[in-house]
Parts: C-alpha cells; sequence; structure tokens
C-alpha cells in the first residue's frame, strides 16, 4: 500500500498503514493516505518523464480500467514500476511475472528512455497490458469475465503452443483498439504545446485515430493479426495498411520528448 | 604522398573499416561515423516525407528493427536540426564507414548509444559508388541522422 505524505511525494518512507501510524504515534507531523493505486513505484522511476507519464494516463478512463486490477484494499498482486537494464537490452520495457508472492516487475529500459513521450506512453499501456494478462490469469479468486478470459488465454495458448507469443497475439487481436484510445486521450495531455505543433507539422487536418492504433500496433510485429494486416495490398494512391503503420510510427518517433 | 596514393590509402582505410565494429571516438579527433545506405537493398527501405528523409532497415526477426532520420533546418523541427555536409576522400579515410546493409540489429543498437554523444552520418550508395568516386576531389553528401534500434517491447 503506497502511503503518502499529504502535501508531498516521499520518494521513501512509511510503506504500510500501521507503519505509518506507529510514525504518528511517536509525534511524527505525517499524514497516512492509503494511494488506491497499488502500482508501486521504485525509487528509479520517481520524478523521471516516464512518471510524469504515467501520471497523466492514471487520469485516463481507459487506463484506470486497465489498472483497476490493481486497485484498492489487499489486492492480490502489486505491480511495481522500475527504470534500469532489461534482461534484453535492446527492449524498450518489459513486465516480468515472478510469482505469486512477488509484485509484477516492469521494467522500463534507461538507455531506451529518449524517446518521444507518446512512444514512452505506448511502452507504459504495453507493459501495463502485460501485467493485467499475468494477473487475471493467475488470480485465484477470478470473477466471471476473468474466467472468461482464461478460457479466451487458454485457447491462445493451445494455438500459439511453443511461442512466446501468447500474450502478443492476445494484445494483437483484443486491446490495440482499446491503448489506440487511451494513447489519443493522453496525447494533449502530454505537452499542449507540443501536440499542437505535432499535429500542425505531420497532421494539419487532425491527428486520425489510425495514428494512435498504429503507435500501439508497435511491438506487436510478428504476431498473425499483424501478419494478415501486413498481407493486405492497395492500388496506389491509396496506402496499405502496412504503409499507414510505418509513416505513423515514423512520424511518433518525431514527436515532443516532454512531460509538462 | 601523390593524388593516387592518397586515393588508395583512402580506399584501403574504407576498406577496412567495413567489416570491423564499430567503436567510439575516444580520440577526439572528430572521428565520423558515415552509414552508406543503399536503397535497392532488400533490408533498407528509404521514405522522402515532409522535407525529411526516413530510413527503415529490418532483420530477420519481425519483432527488431532499425530507424535513422535526416531532418534538415528548413523543417523548422522542434527537436531536430540535422546538417548535411560534403565529405572528401580524407574525410572518408579518417572516418569509420559502415554499409548499413552489413550491421547487426546489435550493431544498430550500438550505434543508437553512439549517437547520444557523436553525431552519425549517412551517404546514399549511389553517391558514394557513382562514377566519379575515384576523382580526387570528389564530395559526398553525407546527411546527418538520428538513430534508433527498436527490439521487442
Ligand atoms: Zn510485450
Amino acid at each position: 500500500m503506497g502511503i503518502e505524505e499529504k502535501s508531498r511525494k516521499v520518494k521513501s518512507g512509511p510503506t504500510t498503514l500501521e507503519d505509518c501510524g506507529f510514525l504518528q504515534m511517536m509525534g511524527y507531523d505525517l499524514e497516512c493516505v492509503i494511494d488506491l493505486f497499488e502500482i508501486k513505484k521504485d525509487s528509479t522511476f520517481i520524478g523521471t518523464t516516464a512518471d510524469c507519464i504515467y501520471e497523466k494516463l492514471k487520469s485516463i478512463d481507459g487506463f484506470k480500467d486497465l489498472a483497476s486490477g490493481f486497485e484498492g484494499l489487499g489486492t492480490e498482486f502489486d505491480v511495481i514500476l522500475k527504470i534500469g537494464a532489461t534482461q534484453n537490452a535492446s527492449a524498450n520495457g518489459q513486465a516480468w511475472w515472478r510469482g505469486s508472492n512477488q509484485p509484477i516487475e516492469i521494467t522500463f529500459n534507461e538507455i531506451k528512455m529518449n524517446r518521444s513521450a507518446l512512444e514512452v506512453a505506448r511502452t507504459i499501456v504495453h507493459e501495463m497490458v502485460h501485467a493485467e494478462l499475468y494477473r487475471a490469469i493467475n488470480t485465484t479468486n477470478p470473477t466471471e469475465k476473468e474466467l472468461d478470459f482464461r478460457e479466451t488465454f487458454n485457447t491462445y495458448v493451445m494455438m500459439y503452443r511453443g511461442s512466446a507469443d501468447q500474450q502478443h497475439n492476445l494484445m494483437a487481436d483484443e486491446w490495440v483498439t482499446k491503448m489506440g484510445e487511451i494513447l489519443k486521450d493522453v496525447h494533449q495531455m502530454l505537452d499542449s504545446d507540443g501536440y499542437n505543433t505535432f499535429k500542425n507539422v505531420y497532421y494539419p487536418n487532425g491527428i486520425p485515430d489510425h495514428f494512435y492504433k498504429s503507435v500501439a500496433w508497435d511491438g506487436l510485429q510478428g504476431t498473425i493479426a499483424w501478419n494478415l494486416m501486413k498481407n493486405i495490398t492497395t492500388t496506389p494512391p491509396i496506402k496499405s495498411p502496412l504503409e499507414i503503420i510505418t509513416q505513423d510510427i515514423d512520424n511518433v518517433k518525431r514527436g515532443r520528448k516532454n512531460c509538462l | 604522398m601523390t593524388n593516387i596514393s592518397n586515393i588508395l590509402l583512402s580506399l584501403l582505410v574504407s576498406l577496412i573499416s567495413l567489416g570491423s565494429f564499430i567503436s567510439e571516438d575516444c580520440s577526439g579527433n572528430n572521428e565520423k561515423i558515415i552509414l552508406i545506405v543503399n536503397k535497392d537493398s532488400k533490408r533498407i527501405d528509404v521514405y522522402d516525407r515532409n522535407g525529411s528523409t526516413s530510413v527503415w532497415v529490418s532483420f530477420g526477426s519481425p519483432n527488431l528493427r532499425a530507424n535513422l532520420f535526416h531532418i534538415p533546418p528548413e523543417v523548422n523541427h522542434w527537436e531536430y536540426s540535422h546538417e548535411k555536409v560534403e565529405v572528401g576522400h580524407l574525410d572518408l579515410a579518417k572516418s569509420q564507414v559502415l554499409f548499413a546493409e552489413n550491421l547487426d540489429f546489435m550493431d544498430w543498437g550500438d550505434l543508437e548509444q553512439l549517437g547520444k554523444k557523436q553525431k552519425i552520418y549517412m551517404i546514399l550508395y549511389e553517391d558514394y559508388m557513382s562514377k566519379e568516386r575515384f576523382v580526387w576531389n570528389k564530395k559526398f553528401t553525407a546527411y546527418e541522422v538520428w538513430v534508433t534500434a527498436d527490439g521487442p517491447i
């Protein structure tokens, strides 16, 4: 449970309500507030641009839904956000399931953080979906929805047996649209001036929804859904889906890096 | 040294650097990293968009890709204002010249990190291999680029 001093966030301090109460009894001027988000931040994450982006994401309904499984008192699983080295040095991020009694660890690759803010937001959302999938699969108290989900997931496990990409295939089929919506909602909040200049240069008629969906597709290359989409051909000047995605991903790389 | 031997020397240095690993310039002698980009390579796609150039490099795995782009000052981009410079044979001889299509994904990862500390340039293959390449005072156009390498997420 995250405890915050009312007036400022603390990097380190009491980590349980009991500890906080104890410190109060000892005469410390401390207000114990329960942070309902059971998503904890490692000290490597606090105060970074990624942290700023994460805080903006928290106000987006779609992201709240995604994170809701980790919300509230006594949730079964915690998530911890870190910035550091990933097991695969070339990855932008990783979500690590370390067993039932351990928090799910999301690590953002330190050397890959110099990306546009929207790309970092995409990585956060992508890793949170991994965390949510781990949670829904492993919860010992599944809701009806989660039981349904397990059935779906088991089909994926069967379909992609031997492939480490079950989660990515599921993400490509079921999550890309939702991920795109979250990114659309957060974009303007990251840096409104930056949003406007980006729009004026790359999408003067308004940023289309496909831009955000394309950004969400990044990282899901190689899935069955991606391969199907990739093979769709069109007659010029109509652009193929792959051409549109490539151009959108090209553009997002040039976006602002700020989170204000 | 004669012009001919100068050219031979520069070609020799270029050839030596072809297959070599990418090294960091610690000497402070402004050694450039120059990528030769061949638009006709199966692994390379080049796009000209919004007054800038973007290059995509693919690898065996769909989850691995490298991207480099050149955004000239005319674009008035908020983040990037890449220069275009003329380089001669002597500059090439002093540079690390790398053929983009020969680099593996790890090399691109190294380039991404090096790019945070030093400038990386691109010369198009058709310019590099043009008929006048043996003319001593031939100038090649080198475009400063920003490199990223994206692995699985
Ligand atoms: Zn992933």
